[in-house]
This record gives structure tokens, C-alpha cells and sequence, in this order.
């Protein structure tokens, strides 16, 4: 009786096994092989992505290859293992053995999750003109290699499990060929995880550091929170006159990086930190109240918070509802939007959060293009989400005509760790390399005018003050 | 339990004061106040549902989303630079339509159906109110003024209590106090409460049980209106604000306090805010606890419950 039972244990055992290994894109591919070199095979078909079959030699990218769409600087990594030299710029002309899900010869898909519910009640009217608009700016340039960049975007509802579920659709279902994250630090560690251990590309703007150091296809292609505590400081001393200073954290495990080294800056700074708490990661009435009266029972002149806007707004509301009126400061992609400054004014006074895109106001002078390729692809006047969406998808063109027209993920990756700088006068100048993924030193000072209930940029790809 | 023991109204209210007192000396009177002002507000929900609990046994689920059209419609009127005063009442009016609407198209065709058939159906109103805000006014947040400007009403226990919140203090008694009267001293209050408890000998008397029951929907309206109207301007709202901020808190509220009592309604709703204060300040539980406040007030409902089913002044049938 006992060996019929043994038997039919490693037969459950082993079909679990052979499940698990060729269910296409979940579990397969884990871990940062998957980006090896071109050798690496196809996730999305299912077999082994871990990129053994190639070689890991230097990609060959060409400089040129960023200028228009029809560089030659295609990666030299087009054959399994076949390492080139860096700098050759010969495209690959065999058939890219790399992973090329999401590409056809018409388009490439990407996906994109944001907290479009939940962290703030951003209009998603935003997210769908915006998104398109530098895809059409470009297609009249030629495209990607004559390729349409179509994005698809979902609501992530400001919640990890749901950022996973999105994503895994995007990946299982649409097929993209990358992720990028909108906001919002734990969803985009879930999602960035996730699609780390399927070996698809992951992009968004500078959150925290633990939990994404150590993925290879993920890029931050702005400063991480940790990386922008050293600027707040030096903003809080030198504009703001220094003084007590309240540290708000959210209370979320992502944010531990950012928190001590607000702390260490703080304390190096000079900075008297009167008020350091965690605060809980969605701020009813009765949490802002009470967070509010701690604040203004510290004493606290300047005010580090590093949540959701929904959460700042709350706090600070309830803030001005106790005739306390702190200068509240962070780092963050979403509090310096125009949105937060409209409903959250009066209450956030002159607000200075960082941020990886500029404002509306000086955009005519950065990027000439934004505001006439909105009115005409979009129609109607920006707004600053498609500000940065614009930013962020000129800034991907660029990695994808550096990559080459015969991109494949790997490739993809390995263009981004080549050490080229890629530019677009919105974000910040991004260079990467394979040990470092957060590829910036600069970001974007906002103060928040309540007199027009916008943000205005008070300094420009800022990397000290 | 306690009603065995023979525990009356005194009785509660003695163990009530000792709570506040025990709050006192224990350095959490900030506490007290932030959740008994934060609490009033879910007090004005709570006396909603009681109304409507009271008078048909109903589970409204949509009672918070009359104060989401009120909001709205203050917004879109205030955003036309109409005067506050007109502009509030014009939005309570239609927080008002909304609820004889609902009454008229959802729960008269189901009067005679069984209670959680209703339940579901205020469930439904309140998506669809939900889904049609979310229509009209995409995902994104707004902002209205509050009735009275001026931040520093009165300081209390070195708590600043805003002009806004000192209305809300003052609204929910007034109406509470209204409430009581009309329930115990009006020939229409106790016609109401009988249309509840002998709704056949009602209608054998004389009275239409149905025009009753528009009657306690109107009303019902008006007080999510309100809270809508007063809570507002609190914070940024967006579609269905006011269903994710107060229904669960007003239900609880309700609840605590007994689902067929007004004052029980206004109560529980600072006992909700009091748990709620007490674990956002990590005044009961260590700050590493995400959600305190939660974790607080429905530890005080299951305990409340489980000796006092009813509520604190709910009445056994």
C-alpha cells in the first residue's frame, strides 16, 4: 500500500513541476538571467528565459543610433551568445533570437499601470489624451523604425496586489514588450518584481531603491526618493531658513530607505527634527486630525511628507484647520502635481515637492514641441500628467531607436546599461550602467502658487541648491 | 448580557463617563476631542440609516451617496458663482429628489418584498449614483468652501476646532433633539413608527403606510445631504467620496448605538471617532499597526455587540 502512494506523490509532485516551468511568463523566467544577451529565449513562449544560451558580452550601440528614426545603431547582439565589441553599429541581420514579444513590423506594445484611482483622483481623461500624443508626435518622424508605439494603460488603484494583477495582464494578455510604473512606490515594486521574474522590461520614475536595486530589468529614469533627501535639506536650509523639521512617512516597508536617509540628511543638514512618524498609507479625517495636531504640537516649521497626494491633502487640510500653517516639503512624482495644488489649495501654501518633469510653465522653453504636438494630436491644453507622459515616452523612443530596429528585451536592457546618455529636456539626463539602474543626479524643484492653484518650476534639472 | 444584569441608560451613561475620564487620565483628551468632532460627522449618517431603519427596517446603502449629490451639486453650483446659502440649499433639495426618487422608483415596487431584496437594491442605487458621478465628473477631485470660514473657532484641551466643525457639533444636536421630538411627540412620528412595527393596523387606521414611507426617504435624504454639504469641504471629493469616507463609519455608528436609536446614532458615531482617534495617535495600539483605527472601532463593535446585541440604547423587540 505504501509504495502505490509514494508513486502517486512524485507524480502530483512532478506535475506540478512540469506546470510550473511551462506556464508561458509566470515562474519560468526568474530572476535577472532573463536579460542575459540575446541568446535569451522567449518568455512568452515559454521556454527557458534565463539566457544561458547567450554569451554576455558588450552590446554594440551606436551613439547615432538616438538622433532619428532611422539610425543604423541597431545592438550587435542579434545572433544567441554572440558577443560584439561596444561601439560597432552594424544592425543585426539575422533573426534577432532575443525576446521581440509586444513587436510586430507595425508596432510595439507597451504597458503602462498608474494609481489613477485610489491615490488621488486623477482624471483618466489625462492618461488616455496624454498618452498617445508623443507616439503620434513621432510617427510623423518616421516612428520607431516605422514602427506605432501603442500603449495601453491600467488602474493599478493604488494598491500592490492590484499593480500585480494589471501587469500580469498586461504581460499574459496584451503582450507588451515593457512595463512602466506611473507612481506610487509599492505598486511599482509588486509590478516591477513581477515582471522582473518573467524577464519584461520595467521603467518608472525614481521611487524607493530596496526591493528594485537588485532587478536587472528594472530602471529608474529619475532620483529615487533616498537619493533626493540630500536636496530637500539643503532646500529647507538654505530657502526655507532651516529650523524644526517634522519627518511624515508613510508606513509602508518601500519607504524605509527613503526615511532614514531623510533622517541622516536632516541630521547632517543641521535640522532639529521635532516630529518623526509614520503615517498610515490612506489618511482618513480622524488620522489627518490627529497627525495634523501632533505636527503642530511639535512645533514644526517645515514639514518632510512622503505620501499619497490624497494623504498630503488630507493632512495638510486638517493642518490649516488647526490655523497651522507649516512649508511642507518631499520628494515625490504625484504631489507637485497642478491637481493636488488645485484641490489642495489653500491648505498646502507654497508647497515644494521635487519632481522628475518640470511644470507647464516652463515648458515652452524646454521642449517646444510638448504644447503644439498636444493641441494637435490631443487637442485642447495640456495638463502636467501629460506633460509627463510625453517626457517619459521621448525619453523611451530614444532607448528604443538606440536599440535597434531588431530590438528584442534583452537588447533593450543591455542599450539602457550601455552607458549612453539619453536626453529629452524633460526629465533629467539618464545613464545607466549594468551595476547602476537609477540613472539620474538631477530632478525638478516645484512650488506650489496658490494664487493660480498650479505649481510653478522655481528650479530647473536641479542636482544641489 | 447587561440587559439581564439589569444595566439601564444610567448605567451606560456611567460607564461612559468613566471612559472619558479614563481618557483624561491617561493623557488622551486630545483623543477624545478629535474623535468626538471627527465622530459627529458619521453621526449624521448614522441618523440616517436609523431613520430609515426605523421606519422600514431597510439597510440603505445609498444613504452616503445623497450627501455625494449634495456635494456635487454645491460644487457645480458654487463653481457658477451662485451665493453659498442658495447654493446649499439647492443641493440639499436635490440630495432630497434623489431620495423620493429612489423611494418611488426602487423601494415602493419592492414594499411588500423581503427585507434584503431592498438591501441589495440600495447597494445598487449606490453604484449606479457612483458610476453616474464618475460619468459626469471623471475620477478627478474638487473642493468646496465650507458654510463658515475661519479656522480657529474655539481651542479645546489645545485641540483648534474650526468654524466648520463647531457647525457640525451644532447641526447634528439640533437634529438629533428634532428628531427625538418628532418620534416622541408628533402624531406623524408615531404614525411613522407604527407604519414600522404594524404596517397592515396602519393602513387599517387610516394612514398610507406609503406616503410614510416618501415621507422618512425625504428626510432621510436631507440628512446625507447635509452631511454631505458639511463634511465636504473637509478634503478633496471625487465620485462615491462620501460612501468610501462615512458609510462604514454611519453603519458602525448605527450599529453601536443601536439600529432603531437617534440618540444611539449620535453615540455610536462619537464612539467610532474616539476608536478611531484613539488608534490613529497610536494613543491603544503601537504606530506600526496599519490601521489602528480600524482595528480599534471594530474591536469595540464586536465587543459592544457581544454583550449588548441590540446596541448601547437599542431597544429588544
Amino acid at each position: 500500500m505504501r509504495r502505490p502512494r509514494v508513486l502517486v506523490t512524485l507524480l502530483v509532485l512532478m506535475m506540478i513541476a512540469a506546470a510550473c516551468g511551462q506556464k508561458a511568463g509566470v515562474g519560468g523566467a526568474t530572476s535577472n538571467d532573463a536579460f542575459g544577451a540575446g541568446g535569451a529565449s522567449n518568455v512568452q513562449a515559454g521556454g527557458a528565459a534565463n539566457g544561458d544560451t547567450g554569451g554576455t558580452g558588450a552590446t554594440g550601440v551606436a551613439d547615432t543610433a538616438t538622433t532619428a528614426p532611422g539610425a543604423t545603431g541597431a545592438t550587435g547582439t542579434g545572433a544567441a551568445g554572440s558577443a560584439t565589441s561596444a561601439g560597432t553599429s552594424h544592425a543585426a541581420t539575422a533573426t534577432p533570437a532575443g525576446d521581440r514579444t509586444g513587436i510586430t513590423d507595425t508596432t510595439i506594445t507597451i504597458g503602462v499601470h498608474a494609481p489613477i484611482s485610489g491615490a488621488a483622483p486623477f482624471p483618466q481623461s489625462s492618461f488616455q489624451k496624454g498618452s498617445p500624443v508623443y507616439w503620434d508626435f513621432l510617427q510623423t518622424k518616421g516612428g520607431v523604425f516605422g514602427r506605432m508605439v501603442k500603449v495601453i494603460i491600467m488602474d493599478d488603484e493604488y494598491n500592490p496586489a492590484s499593480a500585480k494583477r494589471v501587469c500580469q495582464q498586461m504581460v499574459e494578455q496584451n503582450h507588451v514588450f515593457l512595463l512602466i510604473g506611473g507612481g506610487g512606490a509599492d505598486q511599482i515594486t509588486a509590478c516591477a518584481q513581477y515582471a522582473n521574474s518573467v524577464g519584461v522590461p520595467y521603467l518608472s520614475a525614481g521611487v524607493n531603491e530596496n526591493g528594485l536595486r537588485n532587478l536587472r530589468g528594472y530602471f529608474a529614469f529619475s532620483m529615487s526618493y533616498p537619493a533626493q533627501s540630500p536636496l530637500l535639506v539643503q532646500w529647507a536650509t538654505k530657502k526655507l531658513g532651516g529650523g524644526k523639521f517634522a519627518i511624515a512617512v508613510e508606513d509602508t516597508p518601500s519607504f524605509a530607505d527613503a526615511h532614514a536617509s531623510i533622517v541622516s540628511a536632516a541630521k547632517a543638514g543641521g535640522l532639529q527634527i521635532v516630529y518623526d512618524k509614520s503615517i498610515p498609507k490612506t489618511v482618513q479625517q480622524t488620522d489627518a486630525l490627529s497627525i495634523a495636531n501632533g505636527l503642530r504640537a511639535s512645533g514644526a516649521q517645515i514639514v518632510y511628507i512622503l505620501a499619497s497626494p490624497q494623504s498630503f491633502v488630507n493632512i495638510a487640510a486638517a493642518a490649516a484647520g488647526q490655523a497651522y500653517n507649516p512649508h511642507w516639503i518631499g520628494p515625490g512624482i504625484t504631489s507637485g502635481l497642478n491637481l493636488v495644488a488645485q484641490v489642495g489649495c489653500p491648505a498646502i501654501g507654497a508647497a515644494n515637492f521635487l519632481s522628475p518633469f518640470p511644470e507647464l510653465d516652463v515648458i515652452d522653453k524646454l521642449d517646444p514641441d510638448f504644447v503644439p504636438a498636444y493641441q494637435k494630436y490631443a487637442g485642447g491644453t495640456p495638463d502636467d500628467i501629460s506633460l509627463a507622459l510625453w517626457g517619459l515616452n521621448k525619453g523611451l523612443a530614444q532607448v528604443f531607436l538606440a536599440a535597434g530596429k531588431d530590438m528584442t528585451r534583452q537588447s533593450f536592457v543591455q542599450t539602457l546599461e550601455s552607458g549612453k546618455r539619453f536626453t529629452t529636456n524633460v526629465y533629467p539626463a539618464g545613464q545607466f550602467s549594468p551595476t547602476n539602474h537609477f540613472g539620474s543626479t538631477q530632478a525638478h524643484m516645484l512650488q506650489a502658487d496658490c494664487s493660480s492653484r498650479t505649481y510653478k518650476t522655481v528650479a530647473q534639472f536641479a542636482s544641489g541648491f | 448580557m447587561l440587559e439581564r444584569l439589569g444595566v439601564s441608560h444610567l448605567t451606560g451613561t456611567a460607564i461612559g463617563a468613566a471612559v472619558v475620564l479614563f481618557l483624561f487620565a491617561t493623557g488622551h483628551k486630545e483623543d477624545l476631542v478629535i474623535g468626538v468632532i471627527t465622530g459627529l460627522a458619521y453621526s449624521l449618517i448614522a441618523l440616517g440609516l436609523v431613520l430609515i431603519y426605523k421606519s422600514s427596517g431597510i439597510f440603505n446603502f445609498a444613504q452616503a451617496e445623497f450627501g455625494s449629490v449634495a456635494v456635487f451639486v454645491l460644487y457645480l453650483l458654487r463653481q457658477n458663482d451662485m451665493p453659498y446659502v442658495p447654493a446649499a440649499l439647492l443641493a440639499l433639495i436635490a440630495a432630497v429628489v434623489l431620495g423620493l426618487v429612489v423611494e418611488r422608483a426602487v423601494v415602493r415596487p419592492l414594499f411588500d418584498a423581503p427585507r434584503v431584496t431592498l438591501l441589495v437594491a440600495t447597494a445598487g442605487v449606490a453604484l449606479l449614483s457612483i458610476g453616474v458621478t464618475f460619468w459626469l465628473n471623471d475620477a478627478q477631485g474638487r473642493t468646496v468652501d465650507p458654510a463658515i470660514h475661519g479656522n480657529q473657532a474655539l481651542r479645546l484641551f489645545d485641540i483648534i476646532i474650526s468654524w466648520q466643525r463647531v457647525l457640525i457639533v451644532v447641526v447634528v444636536l439640533v437634529i438629533g433633539a428634532t428628531l427625538a421630538l418628532f418620534f416622541r411627540r408628533t402624531t406623524l412620528g408615531l404614525a411613522v413608527l407604527a407604519s414600522s412595527q404594524e404596517p397592515t393596523a396602519t393602513e387599517l387606521v387610516g394612514i398610507s403606510v406609503k406616503r410614510l414611507s416618501t415621507l422618512v426617504w425625504g428626510l432621510a435624504a436631507l440628512l446625507g445631504g447635509l452631511a454631505g454639504v458639511l463634511v465636504g469641504p473637509f478634503e478633496p471629493f471625487g465620485p462615491g467620496g462620501m460612501t468610501l469616507k462615512l458609510l462604514i463609519p454611519g453603519f458602525t455608528a448605527a450599529v453601536i448605538g443601536g439600529m432603531g436609536s437617534l440618540q444611539g446614532a449620535v453615540l455610536g458615531g462619537m464612539i467610532v471617532g474616539v476608536g478611531q482617534s484613539l488608534g490613529a495617535s497610536g494613543g491603544l495600539l503601537p504606530e506600526s499597526v496599519p490601521g489602528g483605527g480600524a482595528v480599534i472601532t471594530f474591536v469595540l463593535l464586536a465587543a459592544i455587540l457581544a454583550i449588548r446585541p441590540q446596541g448601547l440604547l437599542g431597544r429588544t423587540t
